[in-house]
């Protein structure tokens, strides 16, 4: 039987695991293989190797990627190895009895596929992404920072989903395309009432507790024009947005790798050229969010609004359909 | 001042808006160069051997030749201090 072929930010990966991806059209050539390995106890120390990457957070080692000359060793502490072979073309996944497959899968869309693109030169950012008229936002920031609960609101209000949490993209001479993700929103106990006004497709539960909503989006990469940095304000009436300078934005989207701050100097090389491009062709905004529940439907497209006025009309003409984000 | 320095393989940098961006991969830390700093970093990134970087600056700036030495040996201190600049032929992997 062979297995199904999931396109995913760009990427075919074909799986014995199932994953919460969209099937890819066409064949299976040029897919990642994800293929399972032994089921073995995963420890919580560091494995061998140079390591290239590391995951912390508080006082708890969450992720460690080692590398040697035949490839990387992603270690999830005492949940899963995964080896990746220099040719970057390979996930095996030893994974650990107590670990939900469920919740390796998970890895496999999220952390994994940010790395392996991340390795092969694309950059990719924390974020999520919506779409109106042609035309992309995004919001970077880390967990639990409102990307999905932002994402949402926008939903609510007509936009349609690009990516939740891992935001690929496609740099070019004017700009950046966002590649669509996975298709599904992921909203945590907080933010769950905003599910009853999304259209959704189908919900489900993750493994990691939250509300997976599948919902309508774009096939095809969608133009970027402005990147979103939100920061919660209780006491703000609408949202208020302003420019950073581009060597501000630089340093502000070189924090917010989705795979992590890799030591490898290529990848870091070419991800510090990425965020210095995008700094220089998009608009960062810094954006100050009411932050209220029950959020109004009408903050949705007062962002729209401010993020509009922010954009210099040549940037803000500049592709799609013409129409305002 | 002879001597000749170099940029580690683990440090990459880019110039935005005329001021530098190091990222020094090990310890995972960035740093910023004001725009004459940025210009010293270009230079020695280009040259190396710091009697011909202090040439060079001499050439671009109308500076007095000894606080221009002094200046240039404070920031080459700096940078050698945060592990961005190692003695040439001693770049770590």
């Amino acid at each position: 039987m062979t297995d199904p072929v999931y396109l995913l930010h760009g990427l075919r990966l074909r799986s014995e695991i199932a994953l919460e991806a969209p099937l890819a059209p066409g064949g299976d050539g040029g897919a990642v293989h994800v293929v399972w390995g032994r089921t073995g106890p995963v420890g919580a120390v560091r494995p061998a190797g140079e390591v290239v990457g590391e995951s912390v957070v508080g006082r708890r080692r969450m992720c460690t990627i080692t590398a040697c000359p035949r490839g990387y060793l992603v270690r999830f502490h005492r949940l899963c190895d995964v080896w990746v072979p220099a040719g970057l073309d390979r996930m095996i996944l030893h994974r650990d009895p107590a670990a939900d497959p469920a919740l390796v899968g998970m890895l496999v869309t999220g952390a994994m596929t940010a790395f392996l693109l991340t390795m092969r030169g694309t950059p990719v950012l924390h974020a999520s992404a919506v779409e109106r008229e042609g035309r992309a936002l995004a919001f970077v920031a880390g967990s639990g920072e409102g990307k999905s609960t932002l994402a949402a609101l926008c939903c609510r209000a007509g936009a349609r989903l690009v990516s939740d949490d891992t935001l690929a993209l496609d740099l070019d001479a004017d700009g950046a395309w966002c590649r669509p993700g996975g298709g599904w929103l992921r909203l945590r106990p907080t933010a769950e009432p905003l599910a009853a006004g999304l259209p959704a497709l189908t919900t489900s539960r993750t493994a990691d507790g939250r509300l997976a909503v599948a919902l309508e989006g774009p096939r095809d990469p969608v133009r970027l024009v402005a990147i979103l940095l939100p920061a919660a304000s209780p006491g703000a009436s609408r949202p208020r947005l302003e420019r950073l300078e581009a060597r501000q934005a630089t340093e502000e989207l070189l924090r917010h790798a989705r795979a992590g701050q890799l030591r490898a100097p290529a990848a870091a090389g070419a991800w510090l050229r990425s965020c210095a491009k995008l700094a220089r062709s998009i608009p960062v905004l810094r954006a100050e969010i009411p932050w209220r529940q029950p959020f109004p439907l009408e903050l949705a497209a007062a962002l729209f609004e401010e993020a509009q006025a922010a954009i210099p009309v040549a940037e803000g003409a500049g592709a799609g359909s013409g129409a305002a984000v | 001042m002879t001597q000749t320095v170099g940029i580690p393989s683990d440090v990459v940098y880019e110039v935005v808006d005329g001021e530098a961006i190091l990222l020094e991969l090990s310890a995972g830390q960035y740093y910023r160069l004001d725009p004459v700093g940025t210009r010293a970093w270009q230079l020695i990134a280009e040259l190396g051997d710091l009697d011909a970087v202090t040439a060079a600056l001499l050439a671009e700036f109308d500076v007095d030749p000894d606080r221009l030495a002094e200046d240039l040996g404070t920031l080459v201190a700096a940078l050698r201090a945060r592990r961005l600049l190692v003695p040439a032929g001693a770049g770590r992997g």
